[in-house]
């Protein structure tokens, strides 16, 4: 008797996967319930999408750090408070320039670069606590979340930090103004740097060991993959990432605040796993992280315009993470 | 001929336990070279040193007459090293171009080169002879024998020298077991030395050109396979003359226990039926995907049974879960220690004592002093060796655990056992340990099941027997009215 062929039949058609179905379920839904109310013309004008995209930008960032991650096998819980303590750090640096040399376009340059370091930094720290301390990832990064938010609220005097009276630099203004969405910068910058994530999750070998260490990684290591600097690297970058955000997080408050943030990790981590990444890794892609995101956004967004409590759009993003998830293992199940 | 790699004098220590007391070994340019040895004979950390896994204490390594110490598995990869591991080293959401190019992609300012990578595993593979496997498959959607190719093929990317294969049958079917040593012979024949570790002797004789004891940390011997006749070589693996292999208990056989009419699983078992008597020992050969483990799983209520009857005593019921059959006296090991049969991380104790907690408590609450009393005596039973039963079972050898996992089935005082593969990655003076105790079982009138894929071991240990292929069973009968090649015949479904 011959034994099953080591390769089985190719596929011979590939169902839309979870994330696209997810957000087409979402979309019609909303579609439907929005056109029952007569209200379709408010939710699907410009306004409200330049309003979508808005509100996508920051958590979109800090979900491609998210992404590559969750891919590493790891996860980042820190990365609320690290917005958080980055809009801290960038006023705080912007104030104290602002005050010692007037008005500088060097002032912004300079808080902004403190800002994304800042984020950097809280990255490497939960990189060496990952490799060096040999910490789980979940408990590292709970440690790092009370720390940068401390900081954070330490640093701010326990206070916001407002712009001093006419002090609000011009491109603070334009990135958090919402009215010329598709020219804003933050969002062209989301755009890029999603396109470098995908570029660099594809087509480099950093991007493959990534995928490899978090799939099996005594495998990457036997074959000569440097695990520790992988990892640190990608806690390091996912930092830089955060850190970016919270420049943007920044310009979006006009303001260096302490209690921004909350829950941004817990949001962003269900985005990216509606997205179809796995929280035992190997898995994930930047276009499914990016509509997590958007289904997320669409959801909150709806569920105000659609005037319905605000407790259905908690229920309605759990339920539609359950379903997700469930629905791509009992996908897999049938193809194994 | 000088040799491609010489170790001299390695020794190796954990903590107080020594692993390898000086250990010498010589490698010869395309010969394949079989280590054999009993679990914890240091096959293992042998392997390791010469892959560069782990640093000897002492001792040196000469490759190709220079010195060789590598200080990692890419290291020694690096210079023409690699060894398969049993437990095959795969990333399964990777493809299969990813696994086998994994940490020596070829690549331009860190950009992966997709084309030529793709090209390179297409022709290892086509050299392996299994052009069929696509090198954009998912790996996750090949069998074992299909992994353990792109390990091979891996390992033949970095130009390989010196091939370790660690028990590397013990996964694979009959037919796919074939093809590797088709497989060793070619790469034989290209130069390559393969250094093959197994626990089966026809295997070294079907394969190996030459053969290396070892025991207690020691080379005890070596020679030409075909020289040396097979009860020598047991004979230096156990240190002492093995008599019988399979000792027997005399035992009647009484009343049926257990009985199947009819029997389907889900794609397999495909209407199996058989009647289990007391003091019985049945085995079930056939060959791996068979449905044999699936058998099992049904009648344990791990999977459903679609059709047909499954009676236990007095009980007769299509549907139950574990917890019933156990309940109703059914026991099963597992063919998979490490994944489903012992929880590694647990203490002996508790491994032995999960599926009959209640007598170990009141109200609920665990007394400890209670379970010790009852839990020592059984481990002695099994002559298991351990520190005490507080330690983790994964600690233990892997003869060791797997008596473990048996023992458990007698302190639930299962009166029909359901065995899958009681013996995978046993060693020797395990193994005979382990016949011991089933052969006591049935004289003491428990029922015993056994599902293995070496057939030897079924023809010394069973009264009766059955062959299952694609499915089905055939008729039991008592084994002497069996042959080997009958129940291969069967088992392949050419009789």
């Amino acid at each position: 008797m011959s034994t099953s062929p080591p390769v089985p039949h190719a596929k011979p058609f590939s169902l839309p996967t979870g994330p696209w179905v997810g957000f087409i379920a979402v979309l019609v839904l909303f579609t439907a319930l929005i056109a029952i109310k007569g209200e379709l013309g408010t939710f699907l004008s410009l306004g409200n999408l330049r309003v979508l995209l808005h509100e996508g930008t920051v958590p979109a960032i800090v979900a491609l750090g998210m992404l590559l991650v969750l891919i590493s096998g790891g996860i980042d819980l820190s990365v609320g408070a690290t917005v958080a303590l980055v809009t801290v750090v960038t006023m705080r640096v912007y104030t104290a320039m602002y005050a010692a040399s007037g008005p500088s376009p060097t002032n912004s340059l300079v808080a902004v670069a403190a800002g994304v370091s800042i984020g950097g930094v809280c990255g490497l720290a939960n990189g060496l606590l990952v490799t060096k301390l040999q910490l789980p990832p979940f408990v590292a990064t709970l440690g790092m979340l009370g720390v940068s938010r401390g900081v954070a609220t330490w640093l701010a005097g326990r206070t916001v930090l407002p712009f001093k009276d006419g002090g609000t630099p011009e491109w603070v203004n334009t990135v958090a103004s919402s009215q010329t969405e598709f020219t804003n910068p933050g969002l062209w910058s989301l755009v890029l740097l999603a396109i470098l994530t995908a570029v660099l999750l594809r087509l480099t070998v950093f991007g493959r060991h990534l995928y490899a260490v978090g799939s099996n990684e005594a495998t990457a290591r036997l074959c000569g993959v440097n695990v520790t600097r992988t990892k640190l690297l990608v806690y390091t970058l996912a930092g830089l990432l955060t850190g970016w955000a919270g420049v943007i997080m920044f310009a979006h408050s006009n303001s260096g605040n302490p209690t921004l943030g909350e829950q941004l990790e817990l949001d962003v981590i269900t985005a990216v796993v509606i997205g179809g990444a796995s929280l035992s890794g190997g898995k994930g892609t930047v276009v499914g992280a990016m509509l997590g995101v958007l289904i997320l956004i669409l959801i909150k967004n709806g569920v105000s315009l659609f005037n319905v409590p605000v407790e259905m759009q908690y229920i309605l993003i759990g339920a539609l993470l359950i379903a997700n998830v469930s629905l791509n293992r009992w996908r897999q199940g049938k193809v194994s | 001929m000088t040799p491609r790699l010489r170790m001299t004098g390695i020794r190796k220590s954990y903590g107080s336990t020594a692993a390898l007391r000086g250990v010498d070994l010589e490698l010869r340019p395309g010969e394949v070279h079989a280590i054999v040895g009993e679990n914890g004979a240091g096959k293992s950390t042998l392997m390791k040193v010469l892959s560069g896994a782990e640093q000897p204490d002492s001792g040196t390594m000469e490759f190709d007459g220079a010195r060789f110490r590598p200080p990692g598995p890419h290291a020694a990869r690096d210079r023409g090293v690699a060894m398969i591991y049993q437990e095959l080293a795969i990333c399964p959401d990777l493809t299969v171009e990813a696994n086998v190019t994994l940490g020596q992609e070829c690549s331009g300012y860190g950009f992966l080169a997709a084309a030529t990578n793709c090209e390179r595993v297409a022709a290892a593979l086509a050299q392996l002879g299994h052009a069929e496997i696509r090198p954009d498959a998912p790996v996750s959607s090949l069998n074992p024998a299909g992994r353990q190719v792109v390990e091979i093929a891996r390992a033949l990317l970095s130009d390989v020298k010196v091939l370790v294969l660690d028990e590397p049958t013990s996964a694979l079917a009959q037919s796919d077991a074939k093809r590797l040593f088709e497989l060793i012979k070619s790469l034989k024949a290209k130069g390559v030395t393969v250094v093959y570790i197994s626990h089966f002797l026809e295997e070294l004789e079907a394969v190996a050109d030459r053969f290396t004891v070892l025991r207690d940390g020691l080379a005890v011997g070596s020679g030409r396979v075909g020289e040396v006749p097979r009860e020598r070589i047991v004979e230096m693996m156990v240190g002492r003359a093995v008599t019988e292999q399979y000792p027997r208990t005399p035992h009647a056989i009484g009343a049926p226990v257990l009985g199947l009419t009819e029997v389907c699983g889900k794609e397999m078992p495909n209407g199996v039926s058989l009647a289990l008597r007391s003091g019985e020992i049945l085995g079930v050969a056939g060959i791996v995907g068979s449905g044999r483990t699936e058998l099992l799983r049904a009648v344990y209520g791990l999977d459903p049974v679609r059709a047909g009857v499954v009676k236990v005593g007095v009980y007769s019921s299509e549907r139950a879960t574990p917890a019933d059959r156990i309940g109703q006296g059914i026991g099963m090991v597992s063919e998979d220690r490490k994944e489903e049969g012992l929880a590694l991380e647990l203490s002996i104790r508790d491994n032995v004592a999960l599926s009959r907690l209640g007598d170990g408590a009141t109200f609920g609450f665990l007394s400890r002093s209670r379970l010790r009393s009852a839990l020592s005596e059984v481990l002695t039973r099994f002559g298991v060796k351990f520190r005490d039963a507080d330690q983790a079972v994964g600690e233990l050898s892997g003869g060791n655990q797997q008596k473990v996992a048996i023992a458990r089935l007698f302190h639930q005082r299962a009166d029909v056992l359901l065995l899958d593969e009681p013996t995978k990655g046993v060693d020797v003076g395990s193994k005979a340990d382990i016949y011991q105790q089933i052969g006591e079982a049935a004289a003491s009138g428990k029922a015993v099941l056994i599902v293995s894929s070496y057939l030897p071991e079924l023809f010394g240990v069973c009264d009766t027997l059955a062959v299952m292929c694609r499915g089905k069973l055939s008729a039991v009968r008592p084994v002497s009215e069996w042959t080997p090649e009958q129940v291969i015949a069967v088992a392949t479904g050419s009789a």
